[in-house]
């Protein structure tokens, strides 16, 4: 079977061109980078059978980073190779095609967006070019299907190219002689939309559209998500799962132990979702009915602003803040997620290129991001003393997110690429893809989030039968009474906090603590150690060795605040 | 105040040619002369489309040390500021 791979610079529509030839949905989005990893599909053309590769977006072959490596690896496994081509960066574009020449490999130029370009005015002429690399050049728009079936034709005219090598200076004369030959560009004035669309890079009007955006997405994610759990989730939890439960339950009376596995331990007589524990009870309550709707509300709200291409443009704008705890832009999106719920939030700390980056984030995330549940715990124990004591935890909050973030900084080292980042133009997002990508990641999540949050579970369930929690939380009391002026009581409630903090949040209450020490609580929980699912994300994500140095910080960090507030307030 | 010393600043420095996008105000065009620096980012810039003789044109800086945004071309480019220090312009009147 001949392999075809599809290579091109990142955002040319790869993805949705892959998508078009082999009906298969790969994730794309209007921003760079998005395949990470490699999509394959088996097409036919009149019975005769292609494996067709996508290759991750590279702007050039002979390079360090990982996704030009593995572009290159797989471009010489390659019978066929088919550029994608964004036909409006025609002489950007250029550089990796000729560098795609030189690998001798039988090769066709797509050349994608042709709708756009001719839209724009952009005038190209297809022969020449085809004449000047000495290869078929085929305009197609991938997004709606236009000029593909000429292109599967094509691939029997794919030709090995018969040009000379040369450097990277006398490329480019190259690529200019091409593009002064075929190219002709015709600039318009720019009009009030262009002059909007600059507005969100502008220094002072662009932070003020991020703040507008930032605000309306949160709010849009907590409608969206609160508006699942309240009238679709819980209501089905309570009203039919609850029911199944209780039968399931008599059912396992015969062996104590499975029923303590499968269901729980009961709270009050009952079986409670959150503190029962069970693989079926809190297992599944804790991942379907709290996790999982902020995970459909953040990826739809995500997948919006991938696909007008606001996300790049939020990035630059927080770039220069970002940079100071050595991050990027991007991070902003993981730090978003991470606001509903650190699971996905830690996740998509995949976007960001580097190891050292991902593990910034993902401590500061599990640090000093408070998830929608702690926030609403930190208004249920708070809230009743005004809106001021919880303004000061979130300020708190802040505070140790920026001040870790310098230090994690400072200490940790490794590489930290430089901003190099494409703009997309803006583009009116397509229901068509939305939904569909919505659909990939929420399964994602459920397939790659649900079996270890219920191994975490199990195991915490397991710790449970042994007297292990009591046993730190006698050791570490008299700690809390000396330094941090708790009652010995709350060492219990945070040694809880690991299962969900929400939980613990709640045992806090009979407590009778002083708004201070509810204070001081309320911030120790939120930065102590993360939930169970958290946990077993970062174990998973970053390995067992990041997140040992992740819990080491995490302990250090919120005892050491809590030390400190007790001293200042 | 500040704007007015960045100008300037520009003015007199123009005098003697070669300056850098950070100098460029936004709205101003130049032609890129020279990258000073490593092996590596010439060659990474390149493959984007930026090279000695290319016109660019500055978009915008963002503040508290962000990135500067270029057009180039047909395209809009975000670059740190600590390449965008190494990229010589000369500055169009």
């Amino acid at each position: 079977m001949k392999k075809i791979v599809l290579a091109g610079n990142p955002n040319v529509g790869k993805s949705v061109f892959f998508t078009r030839l082999s009906g298969i949905y790969a994730v794309s989005s209007n921003y760079p980078g998005t395949t990470v990893e490699i999509s394959r599909s088996q097409i036919s053309r009149e019975g005769e059978k292609f494996e067709l590769i996508d290759a991750p977006g590279t702007y050039a072959l002979e390079s360090d980073a990982e996704a030009e490596r593995i572009a290159g690896k797989l471009i010489d496994e390659a019978d066929i190779v088919v550029n994608v081509i964004d036909a409006g960066n025609l002489e950007r574009n250029l550089y990796l095609t000729f560098e795609l020449l030189e690998k001798k490999k039988p090769m066709i130029i797509a050349l994608n967006m042709w709708d756009e370009v001719q839209r724009r005015g952009v005038k190209i002429d297809i022969p020449s070019l085809s004449k000047i690399l000495g290869i078929p050049v085929i305009p197609v728009v991938a997004t709606t299907g236009e000029g593909m079936k000429k292109l599967l034709h094509a691939l029997d005219q794919a030709q090995v190219p018969t040009l000379v090598p040369g450097s990277h200076q006398e490329r480019w004369q190259e690529i200019g002689q091409v593009i002064q030959a075929v190219q002709s560009f015709s600039y318009k004035k720019p009009t009030w939309v262009d002059r909007l669309k600059e507005a969100t890079l502008l220094p002072v009007s662009g932070f003020l559209i991020g703040l507008v955006v930032l605000y309306g997405v949160f709010w849009i994610v907590r409608f969206i998500g609160e508006g699942l759990i309240n009238y679709i989730l819980d209501p089905f939890f309570y009203r039919f799962y609850y029911p199944f439960l209780l039968i399931l339950d008599r059912y396992f009376s015969f062996s104590p132990f499975l029923r303590t596995i499968l269901i729980g331990h009961l709270v009050e007589g009952k079986i409670d979702f959150e503190q029962s524990l069970g693989l079926l009870s809190t297992g599944i309550y804790v991942e379907l009915g709290v996790v999982l709707p902020y995970i459909i509300s953040f990826y739809f709200i995500l997948g919006l602003l991938e696909d007008t291409g606001y996300l790049p443009r939020l990035a630059v704008l927080l770039d220069g803040f970002f940079h100071r705890i050595g991050l990027h832009g991007y991070a902003i999106v993981p730090t978003l997620l991470g606001l509903g719920c650190n699971v996905p939030g830690i996740m998509s700390t995949r976007i960001l290129e580097s190891k050292t980056e991902r593990f910034i984030i993902s401590v500061l995330i599990s640090i000093a991001v408070p998830c929608a549940s702690q926030q609403a715990l930190i208004f249920g124990v708070l809230g009743k003393y005004g809106t001021l004591p919880v303004m000061f935890v979130y300020f708190i909050l802040l505070l140790v997110w920026i001040i870790l973030g310098f230090i994690l900084k400072y200490s940790i080292k490794g590489y930290r690429p430089a901003l190099i980042l494409e703009i997309p133009p803006y583009r009116f997002p397509y229901w068509k893809t939305l939904i569909p990508k919505l659909w990939l990641r929420v399964k994602g999540f459920l397939k790659e989030a649900l079996p270890i949050v219920s191994l975490g579970i199990l195991a915490v369930n397991l710790l449970f039968m042994t007297d292990l929690f009591p046993y730190i939380a006698q050791a570490v009391g008299p700690f809390f009474q000396k330094y941090l002026g708790l009652p010995s009581e709350v060492s219990l409630v945070l040694v809880l906090g690991f299962l969900r903090k929400d939980i613990a949040m709640g045992l806090l209450a009979p407590l009778q603590l002083t708004v201070k020490q509810l204070i001081i609580s309320a911030v120790m929980l939120a930065m102590f150690f993360p939930c169970v699912a958290t946990f077993m994300v970062i174990l998973k994500e970053l390995g067992a060795k990041k997140l040992i140095q992740g819990i080491i910080i995490m302990l250090f960090a919120s005892t050491l605040t809590g030390l400190l507030l007790n001293l200042v307030l | 105040m500040i704007v007015l010393r960045l100008k300037r600043c520009i003015v007199s420095k123009t005098a003697d040619s070669n300056n850098t996008l950070i100098e460029m105000l936004p709205g101003q065009i130049g032609t890129v002369t020279e990258i000073d620096h490593g092996h590596g980012l010439v060659r990474k810039l390149c493959s984007m489309g930026i090279v000695p003789g290319k016109k660019v044109m500055k978009i915008s800086q963002i503040l508290a040390g962000g990135p500067i945004v270029i057009r180039i071309d047909d395209h809009d480019l975000a670059l740190g500021r600590g390449i965008a220090s190494r990229i010589k312009v000369k500055i169009e009147k």
